[in-house]
């Protein structure tokens, strides 16, 4: 029982995680239709220029402020650059993502050519165990799951608030009404793109505090928030919150039962059974 | 020399995974994120076969296509069900979690350090050694699989999926169950990959998870996008060029370390650049068809007797022995969208060998009604009846085999092949759209497509197309790829005809020719019902007029009374 209880604790707080990036890549993809597979090089953007300038000892604020406004840089200057010019020439879906894989390719190998193949902690932040009976965690724990549900929150609200959220869910919903009353469909997007990255940013500053970064991150990062769209249902980000806690939770219980390695079997597994028996996610509507 | 060889070979079966996956990228439409996985699993299936039940290698290859593409398929088809991004999603975890799997699974693959010594082929007491002894081998495997994909790709089943890729819905319409096909190319492209693995494997007499991962599956794909989707020879230059980069990387000094990041580098660059600049690939898809583009017939040399079955004077002699039983029954059909009911408790009937029409103001329900008739919606309530067998659930793709067919209001004809093609893949139950009557009955293919070609001529004809049966369907004015939509319609053989607004967007002049056409049709036996906005047309060719409003059927009667109410003319006219 406690180690279930541990366990559980442990698959809520990756879930956390899992839910921010499943969200990151949710909102660019619910609303512009583009599978955004460079996303990840967002991911892994981001925490290197989180750690680069906390190596040359700046503060950590300003690193992550250095790394936040990369990454919605690096997102916006994709869409704008990349995938707004083939929407123009009405390239297929496929296409859209091919480029999208290419500069994800591009981006790694450049992160590997520059920084090298080595992890990087990100370190001097404060960590003390805090044990509650059988359940341990550590204040960066702690730290992670405040963040993250700050975040998610603060972005419903945005959502369902203010008036640039409306009209993201207005075209999410309907870009060709949306259009009709008048919203300018690009500047959503680089919006969504945007915000999109800042998310993804923010996730990767709270993953490279659980461990440390290496170019390869980012794919993880990009298979995990996907899956998680697709388990929660596209066009639900509720779904897609709660399919990531589902995620971090069966992955950790898993280890209960099979050895570790088959985290990702697990994983896939239930992306198998969900598409199988409810196509649309868990939480997705039907289409007509 | 060794070393060539070893490149050469290298080169070949690169080739080879190249083509597969070009079969489900480019002719299947569907991006595989998996294919060095699955060209990893083959390698393994063989080593495993061969080395620990002692099979032939020979042996040892069929089993890792056929497991392979079998294992393959099955996982892969809920997510192609669904939309062509889940396909992506699950080969990239596929991908993943296999990679992780294998390298775990150290009893089975090895782990990390992978398997050694996997057997030599051996052909009769003579073993294959050298690089170079492999190469006649090579040789023969990629011109057998480009024997097998040539022909897969030239066959009616290849036709299918060129349609698939225009409009799936379309091909839908037309009787072709789109998932079906769409497995199939995936589990061949599989299968060929798997047996690219398993000869590789027996090549190098080594077999370990490296080769199985993203970055290769990544590669193979820029090979596919760099040669020319849906061009098999394009697969084998981008094949060659992306394994020669590499190989000239190495003789760069200093650049020992950085090859990896440097070859991820120039595939993705390469990557952006082609889908941005030259989407087609180097080889584009009709490359050689520019060259070839003459008409091939031209009108009153048609290639073929018309036999009597076909004689055009059968088809549109009047037939007094028609009876105007009624044929499809429709009992209180209902659909609702989020609480807006688009069709309510609707009831239709149509007669045999008459002309049916649905008339009322925009969003009553009449396209809704033919989803429904023709299974692309199902209904919430209510039962279909075709001659007294219930057809309410039969899938789209079914319905002209059971014998009803639509047409489209956006006409959706395969603006990309040629009009002949968008008839011959209308014809329904073509031996040429399974791949094993195609490689073991190629006679009755063969026989089949003739007849098929004759029946499409006498199609063509019908409605005047019959000289630009070698055209681009494009090329073609707005109002000739309605009749050709028309002429598909009627190759599906269905009894009764769906027309969803027929004579819409054409000028005045055409309208007379669908109007002729349409009355032809239904004095030779077909039933027909149409939706229309034009109450010329309607008055001049319906027997029975139903108008709708707010999903329901309001009044039924024949176009004289209904247009003589002038309570529906409000309606109507919104006055």
């Amino acid at each position: 029982m406690g180690l279930f209880l541990q366990l559980l604790v442990r698959g809520l707080i990756i879930g956390s995680l899992y839910a921010l990036l499943g969200v990151s890549w949710g909102i660019i993809y619910n609303t512009t239709r583009t599978f955004h597979f460079a996303h990840g090089f967002v991911y892994t953007l981001a925490a290197y220029f989180i750690l680069v300038p906390m190596g040359l000892s700046l503060p950590l604020i300003p690193s992550l402020l250095v790394g936040l406004t990369v990454a919605m840089l690096a997102g916006c200057a994709i869409e704008y650059f990349a995938y707004r010019p083939m929407r123009e020439q009405n390239a297929s879906q496929l296409s859209v993502f091919l480029t999208a894989m290419g500069i994800m390719i591009a981006g790694q190998s450049v992160i590997l050519l520059i920084f090298g193949p080595d992890s990087r902690p990100l370190e001097g932040f404060p960590e003390k165990v805090i044990s509650l009976g059988p359940i341990t965690f550590t204040t960066i724990d702690l730290f992670i799951v405040f963040l993250v549900w700050a975040v998610i929150i603060c972005l419903f609200q945005f959502l369902a608030r203010t008036k640039a959220g409306m009209m993201i869910r207005a075209v999410a919903s309907n870009p060709e009404k949306a259009t009709f009353i008048g919203i300018d469909s690009k500047k959503i997007y680089l919006l969504v793109f945007a915000i999109g990255s800042l998310l993804a940013g923010i996730a990767s500053f709270l993953g490279a505090l659980d461990r440390p970064a290496n170019p390869n991150i980012g794919l993880h990062a990009l298979l995990i928030s996907f899956i998680t769209v697709f388990l929660g249902g596209v066009g639900n980000l509720k779904g897609t919150v709660i399919g990531g806690l589902i995620l971090g939770v069966a992955e950790s219980l898993v280890i209960m039962v099979l050895p570790t390695e088959y985290k990702m079997v697990v994983t896939f597994f239930i992306l198998f059974m969900v598409i199988l028996i409810k196509p649309e996610g868990l939480m997705g509507k039907k289409s007509a | 020399m060794e070393y060539l060889a070893h490149t050469l070979n290298l080169t070949i079966i690169f080739v080879v995974l190249t083509v597969s996956l070009n079969l489900i990228l480019g002719y299947g439409g569907m991006a595989s994120m998996a294919h060095a996985a699955f060209f990893c699993i083959g390698g393994y299936v063989s080593t495993i076969v061969t080395m620990h039940f002692g099979w032939n290698f020979l042996a040892g290859i069929p089993v890792a296509i056929i497991a392979t593409a079998v294992f393959g398929g099955i996982l892969a088809a809920p997510f192609i069900r669904v939309q062509e991004e889940y396909l992506i999603l699950f080969t990239i975890a596929f991908q993943m979690v296999i990679f992780h799997l294998m390298l775990s699974s150290y009893n089975i693959t090895g782990g990390d350090s992978g398997i050694f010594g996997v057997p030599k082929p051996v052909f009769f007491g003579f073993e294959v050694e050298t690089p170079a002894h492999f190469l006649p081998f090579m040789a023969l495997f990629v011109f057998l699989v480009y024997w097998v994909c040539l022909k897969v790709t030239k066959s009616p089943f290849g036709r299918v999926l060129k349609g698939i890729r225009e409009d799936e819905r379309a091909v839908t319409s037309l009787g072709k169950n789109v998932i079906k096909f769409k497995v199939v190319i995936f589990m061949v492209g599989t299968g060929i990959a798997a047996g690219a693995g398993s000869i590789f494997a027996h090549y190098t007499q080594f077999i370990s998870p490296a080769i199985g991962n993203l970055d290769e599956s990544i590669l193979i794909i820029a090979m596919v996008v760099l040669g020319g989707t849906a061009n098999l020879w394009g697969s084998a230059v981008g094949a060659f060029l992306l394994i020669i980069i590499p190989e000239a990387l190495n003789f760069l000094p200093g650049a020992s370390g950085l090859i990896v990041p440097l070859r991820g580098f120039i595939y993705g660059v390469l990557l952006i650049l082609f889908m941005r600049f030259r989407p087609e690939g180097l080889i584009p898809e009709y490359f050689h068809l520019k060259k070839k583009n003459t008409k091939l017939f031209v009108k009153g040399d048609f290639p073929f007797d018309v036999d009597a079955e076909t004689d055009p004077r059968n088809l549109s002699g009047f037939r007094d022995d028609v009876s105007h039983d009624p044929i499809l029954e429709v009992k209180g059909l209902s659909k609702s969208f989020g609480g807006i009911k688009a069709v309510d408790n609707f009831f239709m009937s149509l007669g045999k060998g008459q002309v049916t029409a649905l008339v009322g103001p925009n969003g009553c329900g009449k396209t809704t009604a033919f989803n429904l008739v023709t299974g692309f919606l199902k209904p919430d309530n209510g039962q279909i009846y075709f001659q007294d067998k219930e057809i309410t659930h039969v899938p789209a793709h079914r319905m002209p085999h059971s014998g009803i067919a639509r047409s489209w209001q956006d006409v959706r004809v395969f603006q990309g092949m040629t009009v002949l093609d968008n008839i011959l893949l209308a014809t329904q139950n073509q031996s040429g759209e399974s791949l094993l009557k195609l490689f073991f009955m190629p006679w009755q293919v063969k026989k089949e497509e003739d007849a098929n070609l004759r029946k499409a001529f006498f199609y063509l004809d019908k409605v005047g197309l019959s000289e630009k049966a070698s055209e681009i369907a494009s090329s073609l004015s707005y109002a000739e790829q309605k009749l050709l939509a028309v002429a598909r319609l009627l190759t599906t053989g269905a009894e009764i005809l769906l027309l969803d607004e027929p004579s819409s967007g054409v000028d005045p002049n055409w309208v007379k020719q669908f109007m002729d056409i349409i009355k032809e049709l239904a004095r030779s036996g077909k039933t027909i019902c149409i939706v229309e906005h034009n109450l010329e047309v309607v008055r001049e060719i319906s027997d029975t007029v139903y108008f709708m409003a707010e999903g329901r059927k309001i009044a039924q009667g024949s176009a004289e009374e209904l247009m003589a109410d002038p309570k529906l003319g409000e309606i109507y006219f919104g006055i």
